[in-house]
């Protein structure tokens, strides 16, 4: 039971905040390309 | 935590199963229905064996049946089933009843009314374009009948609250009320569209509707609407996937702040839909887009919690590595045929996502408004995460309260993905089809896919070849996922049981945080009510300035009035 909660306080979400920062990367580049698309229409 | 149970009465058994089938079977016309646009824009078929060569009747069928119908019928079973089990007390049956007998009448006169040709609006019903009155009375029915089920709920909550004090609300109860708290308040502005303006004019006792103060109603509920699909598969995700996947919520916390914010932003952001619309100025436009913006807050909070839950999972399971635990989740595994539905969906949303942003944002959105960009987005919201978790909540739902094990449970778990393809294909076409200018709602097969038409487009045929082709399999996978919804149904109960003994897979939390500024809604609320004075009274004021006279009633066959 104490190794358990061990385990759990010890769990830091590495994986999830990389994820979440090539996420946001991700938006960022196809918000850009609709952007370029919008001023190679004007 | 562990699994308990929970007996519902005999007859909140009968009604919630009533609750998902019979909407199943009119979410099934809608899919087919849209299907058949897919042909009809390739100019495949000219004419459907079921609702003939008019082409916006099955595309009202389409959005009226799987955007409102389906959705409402759903997020109230989710709602009856989550909130009994969680606070451990009985439905009101008599109300619970009447309302669900209300969504059902209102619900099939909508459809009838559709299906004879007498209410071909889209799901929008923009004026002018004018539907039988009865098309109204029905969506009015179909309404109240939802109000009046969380009208049901509210008694049964402040009585747990009273023999629970100081003791957290359980999430997805959380999750279920801010559905309906949204739900209810965007309601109100549609019900005065309707039945202020667009019953009295089709019943002919007003002869001119305001087309702008219309529209502006319609979409002060049209984009909380959104949240009201989507929050149900929120309540999922952060109640039940964790536990699924095998591990827990990461925090208890941000799946509370995140409802919260959804009560405080969904309302005010509706002329986001209206940027290209006169009569509004473009400051409140600009406001309602940045409050758009606060929106995605919440959704962008979700996908760091949910990917930090299902990490845990992973890790638990054997992952190891910074992206490892992503392939230690059951998405093949039939026991758990549940899980394809939730991360499908949100590997969807994803890309719905980003789509959205870009929709909110101001001067790109000229780029892609009413462009067949704008389907293929909302396909990857509200037919996409949305959809699936509904599906995936369905089976469950009826397995659960019909008694019945799931049958074809490798069908049930395939299904999703089938579709998932489909759907990636489709909306890549529309979306790609889209920038290249090719409008939404317009039947493209009979002007500009064909060749005769001096409209022809051939550059937009590879992309209306892959929305056929996407919209088939997606077709072939709601096919797929019906054999075991009806199997189910159809199948020997597993006991004798009078009631129904239902056990949902509730996630414990990881980090419980005590959060006591998220215990209550009446905070938010009055903040949620002080943003919509301030972001719709300019934009009503300004409608009603620039606005004079009225517009006659149209059908879209002719140029001609009505009368």
């Amino acid at each position: 039971m104490g190794q358990k909660n061990t385990e759990e306080e010890d769990f830091k979400p590495t994986g999830a905040m990389a994820f979440f920062v090539v996420l946001l990367a991700f938006f960022v580049v196809v918000w850009f390309a609709l952007y370029f698309q919008l001023l190679g229409g004007a | 935590m562990e699994n308990y149970s929970f007996r519902f009465s005999k007859s909140s058994k009968y009604l919630n199963a009533t609750l998902l089938i019979i909407p199943m079977v009119l979410l099934f016309i809608g899919v087919y229905g849209g299907f058949m646009q897919t042909l009809f824009r390739a100019g495949i078929v000219q004419s459907d064996p079921f609702v003939g060569g008019d082409y916006y009747k099955g595309l009202t069928f389409h959005g009226v049946l799987n955007a409102i119908v389906f959705t409402t019928f759903f997020a109230v079973a989710l709602g009856n089933a989550l909130i009994p089990y969680s606070l451990q007390k009985q439905l009101n049956s008599k109300i619970a009843w009447a309302s669900g007998i209300l969504m059902l009448v209102g619900s099939v006169v909508a459809a009838v009314v559709i299906f004879i040709g007498e209410a071909t609006v889209l799901y929008t019903f923009y004026p002018p374009l004018k539907a039988h009155p009865l098309f109204y009375i029905g969506l009015t029915l179909l309404v109240v009948g939802s109000w009046l089920a969380f009208y049901n709920w509210i008694p049964m909550y402040l009585e747990w609250r009273r023999e629970n004090e100081g003791i957290k609300t359980p999430l997805a109860v959380v999750g279920m009320f801010t559905t309906f708290i949204i739900w209810f308040i965007a309601s109100l502005a549609v019900a005065v569209e309707i039945l202020a303006m667009l019953l009295p004019w089709s019943l002919g006792l007003v002869d001119e509707v305001n087309v702008m103060l219309a529209r502006t109603l319609f979409w002060f509920f049209g984009h909380p609407l959104v949240y009201f699909w989507l929050l149900p598969a929120y309540v999922m995700y952060y109640s039940f996937m964790p536990k699924i996947a095998g591990g827990k919520l990461y925090s208890d916390m941000a799946g509370r702040l995140v409802f919260m914010m959804f009560i405080l932003f969904s309302i005010p952001v509706g002329t986001h839909h209206q940027y290209m619309d006169p009569a509004i100025g473009a400051q409140w436009k600009l406001l309602h887009g940045v409050f758009t913006f606060a929106v995605a807050l919440p959704s962008l909070i979700t996908a760091f919690t949910l990917a930090a839950s299902l990490e845990y999972a992973g890790r638990k399971n054997g992952g190891t590595g910074l992206f490892g635990w992503m392939w230690k989740l059951p998405y093949f595994d039939k026991e758990k045929w549940f899980f394809p539905y939730l991360i499908l969906g949100l590997i969807i949303f994803i890309f719905g996502g980003i789509g959205g942003i870009i929709n909110a944002s101001y001067q790109m959105n000229i780029v892609i408004h009413n462009t067949a960009w704008v389907p293929g987005h909302f396909h990857l919201t509200v037919a996409g995460p949305v959809l699936l978790a509904f599906l995936g909540g369905s089976l469950y739902l009826i397995g659960q309260f019909m008694n019945k094990e799931i049958r074809f449970k490798g069908w049930a778990m395939i299904s999703p993905y089938i579709y998932t393809i489909g759907l990636f294909i489709m909306s890549y076409g529309l979306k790609i089809g889209g920038l290249k200018g090719m409008p939404r709602r317009t039947n493209t097969g009979a002007s500009y896919a064909n060749p005769d038409s001096i409209l022809y487009q051939p550059d937009w045929i590879t992309y209306i070849d892959l929305s056929v082709i996407g919209g088939s399999i997606m077709f072939i996978g709601i096919i797929m996922y019906l054999v075991p919804f009806f199997g189910t149904v159809f199948a020997k109960s597993v006991s004798d049981e009078e009631g129904a003994v239902v056990t949902f897979p509730i996630s414990e939390p990881l980090h419980d945080e005590p959060a006591t500024w998220l215990r209550n809604f009446k905070p938010y609320v009055i903040i949620a009510i002080i943003l919509i004075i301030l972001s719709y009274t300019p934009v009503i004021l300004d409608v009603l300035e620039a606005t004079y006279g009225g517009s006659l009633p149209y059908s879209p066959n002719s140029p001609i009035p009505l009368r």
